[in-house]
């Protein structure tokens, strides 16, 4: 910034060495310039600071979490709140997760695009209106995906797969019932 | 809610510049219907019944809306049957599914 001052400073001295045309050229070039440097660092900014991550609290990605199996072992501790490496797909789980599974380094094939994978469209505001979430929502299912495999719900119903065996304390279920159910 | 209206013409959606003049009825209208029933949700979840009692006794927030009940809360057995209704005040009663 300070750089950039030093040089906007001289460019709008009338008694500089540049005049006329030459410095008001010279003044939009370094006006531009900057403003698309700070665009950039916004953009860098706001990509380093939101990360994919987030959409793991949001419904969408909740909802697809059905479609897998829970971890072996419990999700690792994070200081965000998080389904796990195994309940979101691989692009969304953080590269400092230890003990990470397998299939959260490795996307599965179908889930490979990154224009079409359930947590990019979940922070893509192009995509349903959010308040569309959960409209139809008859029923919430927070059980085994076993419970349910195979059965046909008609699309009325929140299915969240959940293993409470595997649920130290109970962190999953108090999550799960304090924050989508009461959604 | 992300919706800041302007005048009478639509909305902005959160930090996004783009005035949205239809977005209100998109919200809850497809064009043929309304997307958004009144009902009452049916929550089934399997774990124990006192890890459930346990969230909700800390939980007020929840606890109101299976109490009123704005929800209602079943429980699945260990063969992932309902086999239990919540009856508020923290107590169950058994259920027969159909």
């Amino acid at each position: 910034m300070l750089g950039t001052s030093h040089i906007i400073a001289p460019a709008l001295d009338s008694t500089g060495e540049l005049a006329g045309t030459t410095r008001a050229s010279f003044l939009v070039a370094v006006v531009t310039t900057s403003f698309f440097a700070l665009e950039a660092g916004a953009y860098q900014l706001l990509r380093t600071t939101v990360p994919d991550g987030v959409g793991a609290n949001s419904v969408q990605v909740v909802v697809i979490a059905v479609l897998r199996p829970m971890p072996e072992s419990p999700p690792p501790s994070s200081t965000t709140p998080t389904f796990g490496p195994g309940w979101s797909n691989g692009a969304s789980t953080s590269p400092t997760t230890p003990g990470s599974s397998p299939a959260s380094t490795t996307p599965p094939p179908t889930m490979s695009s990154s224009s079409t994978t359930p947590s990019r469209r979940s922070t893509d505001w192009a995509q349903v209106r959010p308040e569309w979430g959960q409209s139809g929502g008859r029923a919430f299912i927070l059980a085994l995906r076993s419970r349910t495999e195979g059965r046909d719900l008609a699309g009325y119903s929140f299915l969240h797969s959940h293993d409470w065996r595997q649920d130290d304390d109970f962190g999953v279920l108090q999550l799960v019932m304090t924050a989508p159910i009461v959604v | 809610m992300l919706h800041n209206v302007v005048g009478r013409m639509g909305i902005l959606e959160g930090t996004a510049g783009d005035l949205r003049s239809g977005l209100p009825w998109q919200s809850v209208h497809d064009g043929e219907g309304l997307q958004h029933e009144p009902f009452r949700r049916n929550v089934f979840i399997e774990a124990p019944i006192d890890a459930m009692n346990d969230v909700l006794a800390a939980n007020p927030s929840v606890r109101h809306r299976v109490d009123n009940p704005w929800l209602r809360l079943l429980a699945m057995d260990d063969a992932g049957t309902p086999s239990r209704r919540y009856t508020g005040d923290l107590q169950w009663e058994p259920i027969t599914p159909a």
